[in-house]
């Protein structure tokens, strides 16, 4: 696989939340409005992409028996220092992202690709995948939440598209509206998908 | 691909070393943010307060007396000539919908509700957070315990209730009173006396 290829792959053929169905979690958590989706998305890319090189680097010192804790220990050490940094420097983009940022330690797509792809590959190949993958990861967010923000609040991104008076689907913002919209999501993907493969 | 085998000592130091190196990053990463942790905290307490106290504040006093329930902490807020011109007190529940709710509010020189902020909340986005709107925020002003009765409509008091939303609204009314019953105390303490000239 080209380096181009291992990055293509995390938007459409592997897009880890409806292809792998991974990051479940967060995934439903914070799509209640689409600009969360950016938010958590920026936060992933950065963590996934330092974990995946860490863990690419340190591969081969690595003993097998022991990978699972050490992928946790360095993604957590991750995650703390994402979270110290923008704490001290970046104080308002950390209050926006505060509660996203711990979540992203119970987002199994990190120890997932760290498990299925760092620790076989090289550097590049490593980076490119945490790319693909976190990218992927955030049109994800950003179409679910986008459709939960549009039918439960009425509004994109905060501006207003559906004309006052209009009633709003309230369900769509609670945790159940996340689910259906995932499910629908999940259908017409696979809808796609199978024309894709019929007409080849 | 087949990996190296590693003794169960290499594994045992491999394990020690990755977890030791992360808490040196750690420490490290905490202790050159520290320092602009704290800044942005403190910057962020002061903006509340300059949000909720009077726009013509130009310094904040805080003052803690001791009462029969404990210490009771408030912001003076002084103008140029150094009279009280405002109070910012914190009041917080734990009976919103997700949990605790945290508030700030700023009263007037006679203890009347300015307005408020929220420090913290966990309520349904979309539904419970609008105890941040104006909307909701619009009818507590000038209110206080004798003219207002902090009680939804449905439960007998004069309080509109957020649409969907009436535990979120019930909890906010609670911390507002809650908030003005601590300023009555504070007023009755040794020590918390309206204004600086009382001292003098």
């Amino acid at each position: 696989m080209s380096l181009a290829s291992e990055f293509t792959k995390g938007l459409w053929n592997r897009h880890p939340i409806f292809r792998l169905l991974l990051g479940m979690c967060p995934a439903l958590a914070v799509s209640t409005k689409a600009v969360n989706g950016i938010g958590m998305g920026a936060c992933v890319i950065f963590v996934l992409v330092g974990s995946n090189v860490v863990i690419s680097l340190f591969r081969k010192v690595i003993p097998n028996q022991v990978r699972i804790p050490v992928f946790i220990v360095v993604i957590a050490t991750f995650v703390t220092v994402v979270d110290l940094l923008l704490h001290g420097l970046a104080p308002e983009i950390h209050k926006a992202l505060g509660i996203f940022i711990p979540l992203i330690v119970v987002n199994c797509i990190i120890l997932g690709r760290a498990e299925a792809f760092a620790q076989k590959n090289d550097l590049l190949m490593a980076i490119s995948d945490g790319l693909g993958m976190g990218v992927g990861f955030t049109w994800g967010l950003v179409v679910l939440g986008s459709i939960r923000e549009i039918f439960g609040l009425g509004t994109w991104f905060g501006m207003k598209v559906i004309p006052e008076g209009l009633p709003t689907v309230i369900v769509m913002i609670l945790p159940a509206g996340g689910f259906i919209t995932l499910g629908f999501l999940l259908a017409a993907m696979n809808r796609i998908e199978h024309c894709r493969t019929e007409q080849s | 691909m087949a990996k190296k085998q590693f003794s169960d000592v290499q594994t045992f130091i491999t394990l020690t070393l990755v977890c030791v190196g992360a808490a040196a990053v750690l420490a490290l990463v905490d202790r050159v943010t520290q320092k602009p942790i704290e800044r942005a905290e403190a910057r962020k307490k002061e903006e509340a307060l300059r949000i909720v106290l009077p726009p013509e504040t130009a310094s904040i006093e805080t003052r803690s007396v001791p009462t029969g329930g404990g210490e009771i902490e408030v912001n003076l807020a002084l103008d140029d000539q150094g009279q009280t011109i405002g109070y910012a007190i914190s009041s917080s529940t734990d009976e919103g919908y997700g949990g605790d709710v945290e508030f700030l509010l700023g009263l007037d020189r006679e203890g009347s509700i300015l307005t408020y902020k929220i420090m913290n909340h966990k309520e349904t986005p979309g539904l419970g957070d609008n105890l941040t709107s104006e909307k909701f925020k619009s009818q507590f002003k000038g209110k206080n315990l004798d003219n207002f009765q902090f009680k939804v409509a449905k439960d007998g008091g004069d309080v509109q209730a957020i649409t969907a939303a009436t535990i979120s609204s019930r909890a906010a009314c609670k911390a507002l009173e809650k908030g003005l019953e601590l300023f009555q105390e504070y007023r009755k303490a040794p020590g918390g006396q309206s204004s600086m000239e009382s001292e003098k």
